[in-house]
């Protein structure tokens, strides 16, 4: 049942696509559905952007960073909420429930929609989303962080808790830097609590310090 | 000489660098815990207290600064400290708060006396703890800077590093104040004055001078080298006054109760896992 669901609106959202061309490249040509109609006004701007990039914009490469999130592979859709049953009433949260914890949210009270804008939420890797990494930094980061590029927008919001094996395969970095950090602590503090426990017996019972030497 | 004569241990200088240090400790300690809780009550409160999450972020900030000026100081301070005519005595001898093969050996000795295996190591004028001690500032306060700084400007530090770094600085920054924060409070803080040779106050650091007695039981080795070298009575110092000994006691419990309170509050809502 679930399945099916699923498959349906596969289906349907890449059935729209090869549609979509078309209806952009002719505007006064009918648009094949509420969706498409939505995606021509909600997303204007991006289609007539140029993703130009200025040379400071180079996100600057260093190994071991985080995959990119929505690396899907499943084809982008315009719609990612496409066959979500009572889709309009429900909270993000009631099924992102781990999104929720963010610092952005908890710090600053930025809610959902600030960032993840419009009427429809595209995947993130669809050409026209704002949060497609060509022009997230511009369009969602920048609204905020004055001069955002495209490097700051590489700062993983959505940060998975840093110990799970998930964290490991995709941002082995944060896991990595961690299991030091972690082991350093859990590290020092045994050696020096035991070393201090041994220490503070050991003097509980010593009489004549002198004699001791 | 008699035991309760005091012997000078530390310059004005350095007794006043170990008071900055811990003043800027405790408040960024508390306006970094007031951050890094503030989902919870506690951090709530301590937000609320101290004025508002920006201006806890605006004390972070300056008294972060605060601490690496006075850091760069200290290091400026004891560069200038090295005999140059003597370099390797200077930098490797007894004196000298540099680790040596010395230490590992007193520390092995120790472990036996702790068991009673052994006697007692005869301590020279550092002891390896100290030295420890010493040296968790040189690792601490740059890598807090680092990340700290990346934190301020996240902007500026993505045109040097992916913006993921961030999260790396933020998980760095956090855990290495989890640590210095806990070593410092159990460790040098609670096993550091409450032992029965130390209870109820080391207050070495604060008055500069120790009594004699007290350095013939921990620092053997060095009150027998003052003695050789003729030089033990050229650094006896008078007792501290009264009212500076009621004040540096006051001072040191107020930081040893805070100190405790900041770790006790914070327990309930750790998650160790989470980071």
């Amino acid at each position: 049942m679930g399945l099916s669901r699923v498959g349906c609106s596969l289906l349907i959202a890449l059935g729209l696509l090869p549609m979509l061309p078309a209806a952009y490249a002719q505007q006064s040509m009918a648009p094949p559905g509420i969706v498409a109609e939505a995606a021509i006004s909600r997303y204007r701007d991006q289609r007539l952007s140029s993703a130009y990039y200025d040379p400071s914009d180079q996100v600057p490469q260093l190994r071991f960073g985080p995959t990119p999130q929505h690396g899907s592979a499943l084809p982008p859709k315009l719609d990612a909420h496409i066959g979500v049953k009572g889709y309009i009433t429900r909270s993000c949260a009631s099924c992102h429930d781990n999104a929720i914890a963010n610092s952005h949210n908890i710090k600053s009270n930025i809610t959902c929609h600030q960032c993840h804008t419009g009427q429809i939420i595209s995947s993130s890797n669809h050409y026209f989303s704002p949060m497609n990494p060509i022009r997230r930094h511009a369009y969602v980061c920048a609204k905020c962080h004055e001069g955002a590029s495209a490097s700051f927008a590489t700062y993983v919001v959505h940060q998975n808790r840093e110990i799970t094996s998930d964290t490991r395969k995709t941002f082995p970095a944060l896991y990595w830097s961690n299991a030091f950090m972690l082991a350093l602590i859990v590290g020092v503090m045994l050696i020096f609590l035991l070393h201090g426990i041994a220490w503070w017996i050991r003097e509980w019972f010593v009489k004549h310090r002198d004699n001791e030497g | 000489m008699e035991a309760s004569v005091r012997i000078r241990r530390f310059t004005g200088i350095d007794r006043l660098t170990h008071i900055f240090l811990i003043i800027t400790f405790m408040i960024l300690a508390f306006t970094g815990a007031a951050q890094a809780f503030y989902e919870t009550s506690w951090g709530r409160q301590l937000i609320w207290l101290m004025g508002g999450y920006q201006q806890v972020k605006s004390i972070h900030i300056i008294t972060g600064w605060a601490m690496s000026i006075g850091f760069i100081v200290h290091i400026v301070i004891s560069l200038s400290r090295i005999n140059w005519r003597h370099p390797w005595h200077s930098l490797f001898g007894p004196d000298s708060l540099i680790p040596n093969w010395r230490d590992f050996k007193e520390f092995g000795q120790r472990l036996m006396w702790f068991t009673g295996l052994g006697k007692a190591p005869r301590f020279e004028r550092w002891t390896y703890l100290e030295k420890f001690d010493y040296w968790a500032v040189f690792w601490g306060i740059p890598l807090l800077f680092i990340t700290g700084i990346m934190l301020i400007y996240p902007v500026d530090t993505s045109h040097l590093l992916p913006g993921w770094t961030l999260n790396v600085a933020i998980l760095l920054h956090r855990a290495e104040a989890v640590l210095a924060i806990v070593y410092i409070i159990v460790i040098h803080l609670l096993f550091g004055h409450f032992r029965r040779s130390t209870f109820p106050l080391n207050d070495t650091m604060f008055s500069g001078s120790a009594p004699v007695g007290h350095l013939q039981d921990e620092k053997p080795g060095w009150v027998a080298r003052l003695r050789d070298e003729g030089r033990l009575t050229a650094l006896v110092v008078a007792a501290p006054a009264i009212w500076f000994r009621v004040l540096y006691f006051v001072f040191a419990y107020a930081i040893i109760i805070l100190g405790v309170y900041l770790i006790f509050s914070a327990l309930p809502y750790s998650n160790l896992l989470h980071g």
